[in-house]
């Protein structure tokens, strides 16, 4: 995983610290994102007579994957869904059906036809569109990427940070390193160790750029904000180990990238610190 | 005292690359200063998949105002997956609002943080939690024109699901839609509520239309707490739980829409919206809809008179409809609207045609 992580502190005792995880990037929202940049609409061009989105596109196979329903208009009044997944059909149409859903097509196609970005495919009269929100199957998406398409995954594994964070904030990453007959806590920060490393799944990273709450007053009410995050990265500390250099990270002029390639990536546990276990928060 | 504006999109080309990165970095003394107000402009480069708050840590330069929005070229056309997108995949905490507004208000000012024309759908809590979605805070926030769906908890029982929440909040929202959020536990589902503030005369709640918050076995509410004017409730259960005294110029398809001008209740949905399909929603109202000018002139406090599309209610003659939408070019009863015809409007025209389309 990527991370963004804080250079100074700011006032306040539960504002950002100097060192403070600020985001982090899993390889899969990392993944997610260049695919929806490489399928975005922008993309794929309109056809100029009907000005609807060509049929057989990665795009389409791109909405395939990421939606639940399949619609497609098959008179004036009447629309087929599917459920993709099941492949499941039936007829929406200006009266309400037992759930009490309904549509004017008419209608609903003119509000988003009025959108240069639309997703709509097909042909006047016959129009194919996707909607609902499902769990993407990455590996799939990335399969019709890389064969419809000259991009490759292996290529899209960073996250696109800009130039104005390389300078304000800094840019690290870090993994599991899983290693035979190693015990829990490793620390490896320089890529001294031969473990094998590994990615860090999605809720596992996301953890390290959490907040730190206490108890609620009552039920049902916002418990009370501890300290913006919980994680932190000693960046001074590991300065040596990951071959950086302080000043030039508290540069705000300077664009710094500190992550590291293949086997150099830094252990998670050895980069990043819990506050509250480290005592540096008191709950 | 300048306005800073900064970029915020996945194109490798913005300021930012998060929401989260942007709020951190309001801090820097480098960019801002003292009674800067802070324009935060969301690209749809791709979908945003993360949390936010906006506390006394963004206000650490003094700045007059905080808002967050979608660039006017890349916000959503009141339709799900048309703009700029909020998502949130992580671990949801114990009645943690995934996006949340909270700063001292003694200090900083009252609403002093605006979110517009964003779109915060796609979320599922599946943990054993109290889900709030959106805290907007205590007289901190201003919310217009933003598209709120498919947020659902597939968790225990015994727990909420809030879109808006806790009930302490006092928000403005103006001109947002709610829709298809819920309980998904089809045994043993919790209670579901769509606006849940606090019951006050600072909790406002203007030109909104809100649409089928569900459960399968236990109580539902729209709206709870509050001033709701103009604002349509459809399919919530029990639509209406306000009890404000200014409450007034709502619909629903209860008996509970409160205000002595506002409509009986709608016998039938379908005579409201263009789609209420899930995948195809659409709560833009259509001709002979039962909202059409029934609403009340609300000036242009807050600006209240953008409707969710961005349309000025007040630069033109119509009476105003009630929820998020203004239709000038729907028709009242199924004739042609005489007004349209004898006042033709290239805006209102562009407003509701495509011209690629024809």
């Amino acid at each position: 995983m990527e991370l963004l992580v804080k250079i100074n502190s700011v006032d306040g005792s539960s504002s950002y610290k100097d060192g403070d995880i600020v985001d982090v990037f899993s390889s899969d929202r990392t993944s997610f994102m260049h695919a929806e940049q490489i399928c975005s609409v922008d993309n794929f061009a309109l056809d100029p007579v009907t000005g609807l989105r060509t049929n057989d596109s990665l795009l389409m196979k791109f909405l395939e994957r990421t939606c639940v329903y399949k619609f497609e208009r098959v008179n004036s009044n009447d629309v087929l869904r599917t459920v993709i997944d099941t492949g499941t059909q039936d007829t929406i149409n200006t009266t309400p059906n037992a759930n009490g859903e309904y549509m004017n097509v008419y209608e609903y196609l003119t509000t988003i036809l009025k959108r240069s970005r639309h997703t709509v495919f097909g042909t006047s009269g016959r129009e194919i569109w996707y909607g609902g929100s499902k769990n993407p199957d990455l590996a799939a998406i990335w399969n019709d990427i890389e064969t419809h398409s000259d991009k490759l995954k292996q290529d899209h594994s960073s996250w696109l940070f800009t130039a104005v964070e390389k300078r304000h904030l800094l840019v690290l990453n870090c993994c599991s390193h899983l290693c035979e007959n190693d015990h829990y806590d490793h620390h490896c920060l320089d890529g001294s160790c031969h473990c094998e490393l590994s990615e860090i799944p999605d809720l596992e990273a996301r953890e390290k750029a959490a907040g730190v709450y206490g108890e609620a007053a009552a039920e049902h009410e916002a418990p009370p904000l501890i300290a913006k995050r919980k994680f932190q990265v000693p960046y001074w500390d590991h300065a040596s180990s990951l071959s950086l250099d302080v000043d030039s990270i508290r540069n705000m002029n300077m664009e710094v990238d500190g992550r590291k390639n293949g086997v150099e990536v830094p252990a998670v546990q050895a980069l990043t610190i819990d506050k509250v276990e480290a005592g540096i928060i008191t709950l | 005292m300048a306005t800073i504006t900064k970029s915020i999109g996945t194109s490798g080309s913005r300021d930012y690359s998060s929401i989260t990165a942007w709020e951190a970095d309001l801090t820097n003394a480098g960019i801002y200063s003292s009674g800067d107000d802070a324009v935060g402009e969301c690209y749809a480069d791709s979908t945003f998949d993360e949390s936010f708050l906006i506390d006394d840590n963004s206000f650490t330069r003094d700045l007059d105002s905080i808002t967050l929005k979608a660039n006017s070229s890349e916000k959503h056309n009141g339709t799900p997956d048309s703009g700029v997108k909020i998502v949130y995949t992580g671990t949801v905490s114990d009645s943690v609002a995934i996006w949340k507004v909270n700063y001292t208000t003694g200090t900083y000012g009252t609403n002093a943080v605006a979110i517009e024309d964003l779109e915060f759908a796609d979320t599922t809590v599946s943990s054993s939690v109290n889900f709030y979605a959106i805290d907007l805070g205590i007289n901190c926030t201003i919310m217009r024109r933003c598209l709120i769906n498919n947020l659902k908890h597939s968790g225990h029982s015994s727990k909420l699901l809030k879109v808006f929440g806790p009930d302490s909040q006092k928000p403005k929202i103006l001109n947002t839609m709610v829709f298809n959020c819920g309980h998904d536990n089809a045994t043993s589902a919790g209670m579901s509520q769509g606006i849940n503030i606090a019951n006050d005369n600072d909790s406002q709640i203007n030109n909104c239309t809100i649409h089928n918050i569900y459960t399968s076995s236990s109580d539902t509410y729209g709206i709870n707490g509050g001033v709701a004017k103009n604002t349509i409730v459809t399919s919530c259960g029990s639509n209406f739980q306000v009890t404000g005294g200014a409450s007034d110029y709502n619909l629903s398809d209860d008996s509970t829409a409160p205000g002595s001008n506002s409509p009986v209740k709608i016998e039938q949905v379908n005579t409201l919206y263009v789609s209420t399909t899930p995948g195809s929603e659409n709560l833009h109202i259509k001709s002979s809809s039962p909202a059409l000018r029934k609403g009340q002139n609300l000036g242009t406090t807050n600006g209240v008179q953008y409707d969710i599309d961005g349309y000025d209610r007040s630069s033109d003659e119509f009476r105003w409809d009630i929820g998020a939408d203004q239709c000038n070019l729907c028709s009242v009863s199924d004739r042609p609207n005489s007004k349209f015809t004898n006042h033709f409007d290239l805006t209102q025209e562009m407003k509701h045609m495509s011209l690629s389309y024809f």
